[in-house]
């Protein structure tokens, strides 16, 4: 299958910075692909090319197999929602959504409609002769998607739009984005450096540093199976620890996080014995107590609990390391300086190249 | 005891630069021919003069003639010096704005001289077009500040979300821009207006007798004879005045307050 758009070699400098060397990306029509980093990694300079904002140095961008790298923004028919909303603030919400309809040069009883039945659907359509300057920021948000979206662009770029929002007002919209991209087969490209964010959303997510992409797949790989240790350091909670691979043996390896603290992991094709590699676990996958079912279990001392409402995080400390664990409320009654048997299961760590 | 004394010093301050204003003003309604207190009788004839007699009805035709000029002239060109010294790429962008606005510092005298001797090269001197473009070069560096400052206040995004749904760099001018711009331009026009009024120095130098303006009629009629026609004419300019400055703060203060509720 022809790839939606295409990414080949691109490069992108500013003056001497290269903020991108020479990328590679491929987006499915109806996806939705969030890119994500830190700040400066790159993300939003993906966007802006594809937009039409910046043009890269080097390298070509193709939507449906015709480049587009060269053309200027109001030809690249792509709706742009901005972090900032950048609603037109002399217009009305109607007059908003009605501009790039008026751009196509529609007639003007069926803009009205198209408006209408627009504003509509996202529940704004009382407020459509109100300034954008007389709505709350949710209600900002939702006229800049919906400008975006009314004139059926082929793809959707978000630039962290929901940045601005509290957090009980962020989780119901990242909702309604997502229910509107099922709904609608839009392919959308997300821009965000909260990776919450980008597993609730997404089909596929890019991690993004330094101006490379670091692992492209599914939110449950990049969680479950991170290939490097930024991702596994960047997305959600980890313990990472330097280690030594012990042993590697039909698909298990033991590695030795100290002279006295060796486990056994999954082993990753790569991995040889003698190496030096990371260790990487979760907190979630760290069981306390009794019980020791799993092929590892060792012995560490609690050094602090703390409680967090719907759960406790007990840090744990052997010998110059420390662990996070996060377990059930009631899980047990942890005392501060008790040992404590921790058990994990070997297909629950990861354990990466250094 | 220390705000007492601030108190005081404000009303000095406000007290020395109003008196004189305030002390003159009754005049304009005195029905005697000398500019002296006790005023005996109220009266409106020296307003009649100021509209009947033919220099001073010249003189306030003229005024309005060239201030409408110079601010039409002034605001179209620094409006789109404005819009220049906006892009990132001009260079020099910042040497220009200096240059731009040097005619708020150097000078009148030295203008009026220089241009004194240029429009005569150029025949200009002693004519409408002349004191025109002498009055606009004088506005350009408000409408340039006014308009800057407005141009400012305009969200980038705003213009990138425009070309993204389809508006061409034009359309985008026309539809967004602008009309973003309107009130720093309108109130730089206003600036540039108020300027023409009151400019006396470069028009002595330029002008001839038949762009006499209503400023450098009140200046001459001074030294000649001084009748409260002078006083007439100094109220209905300070009026006006106070009217375009009105003008000028109101525009200001909306364009704030919808800068101030754009911000998200």
């Amino acid at each position: 299958m022809q790839p939606f758009i295409q990414f080949e070699a691109v490069s992108k400098s500013f003056g001497a910075h290269t903020v991108i060397d020479s990328l590679d990306l491929t987006i499915q029509q109806g996806e939705f692909l969030s890119l994500l980093g830190p700040s400066g990694s790159g993300k939003t300079t993906i966007l802006m090319m594809l937009a039409g904002f910046e043009r890269p140095t080097r390298g070509t961008i193709t939507l449906e197999g015709t480049r587009i790298d060269q053309l200027p923004p109001h030809r690249r028919e792509m709706g742009v929602v901005f972090q900032n909303y950048a609603l037109f603030p002399h217009m009305t919400v109607a007059e908003n959504v009605a501009f790039p309809l008026e751009m196509k040069k529609l007639p003007r009883a069926e803009i009205a409609t198209k408006v209408e039945r627009a504003l509509d659907m996202v529940r704004l359509g009382q407020l459509k002769n109100r300034r954008p300057s007389q709505l709350s920021g949710g209600q900002q948000q939702r006229v800049a998607l919906t400008r975006a979206l009314v004139f059926e662009p082929r793809v959707i770029l978000m630039d962290e739009p929901l940045g601005a929002l509290d957090k009980q007002l962020r989780e119901h919209m990242q909702l309604e984005i997502r229910e509107l991209h099922k709904r609608l087969g839009l392919t959308i490209v997300f821009v965000t450096h909260d990776q919450s964010e980008a597993l609730t959303m997404s089909d596929r997510i890019a991690v993004f540093n330094g101006g490379r992409i670091e692992q492209i797949d599914s939110p449950f790989v990049i969680y479950d199976t991170p290939r490097t240790r930024f991702v596994a350091q960047f997305i959600g909670e980890t313990n990472l620890i330097e280690a030594d691979v012990v042993n590697v043996q039909g698909g298990r390896a033991t590695i030795a996080l100290s002279d006295d603290l060796v486990a056994q992991v999954d082993a990753a094709p790569e991995l040889a014995k003698g190496q030096k590699a990371w260790f990487s676990l979760r907190p979630e996958r760290m069981r306390l107590g009794a019980d020791p079912a799993g092929d590892n279990a060792l012995t560490m001392t609690i050094a602090d609990c703390i409680y967090h409402g719907d759960h406790m995080r007990v840090q744990l400390a052997q010998g110059q390391f420390t662990f996070t664990a996060r377990c059930e409320r009631l899980a047990g009654d942890w005392k501060v300086g008790a040992p404590v048997v921790v058990s994990f299961d070997p297909r629950d760590c990861t354990v990466l190249a250094p | 005891m220390f705000r007492a004394i601030q108190t005081l010093f404000g009303v000095t301050i406000v007290g020395f630069l109003l008196l004189p204003i305030v002390a003159i003003l009754p005049l304009a309604f005195t029905s005697s021919v000398f500019l002296t207190y006790p005023i005996e009788d109220y009266s409106l004839r020296w307003f009649t003069e100021l509209a009947t007699a033919d220099a001073w009805r010249l003189s306030i035709m003229n005024s309005l003639i060239i201030g409408l000029g110079a601010t039409l002239l002034s605001t179209v060109l620094g409006t789109l010096a404005a819009l220049g010294m906006r892009s990132e790429v001009l260079p020099l962008a910042s040497l220009l704005r200096t240059v731009f606005l040097l005619p708020m510092v150097v000078p009148a005298v030295v203008l009026g001289v220089g241009m004194q001797m240029l429009f005569v090269n150029f025949g200009l001197a002693s004519t409408y077009p002349g004191v025109i473009v002498a009055h606009a070069v004088l506005c350009v560096p408000f409408v340039i500040v006014s308009v800057s400052a407005s141009l400012q206040g305009i969200d980038r995004a705003v213009e990138k979300a425009a070309s993204s749904l389809g508006a061409s760099p034009v359309t985008v001018f026309h539809r967004v821009t602008f009309p973003l711009a309107l009130p720093g331009i309108i109130s730089g026009a206003v600036f540039a207006f108020a300027t023409s009024l009151d400019e006396v120095v470069i028009t002595l130098f330029v002008a001839g007798p038949n762009q006499r303006t209503l400023a450098r009629q009140m200046f001459s009629s001074i030294r000649e004879n001084i009748s409260p026609t002078v006083v007439a004419a100094a109220l209905l300019l300070i009026i006006g005045t106070l009217c375009l400055a009105g003008l000028a703060a109101a525009l200001r203060w909306r364009q704030e307050r919808n800068a101030l509720r754009a911000a998200p």
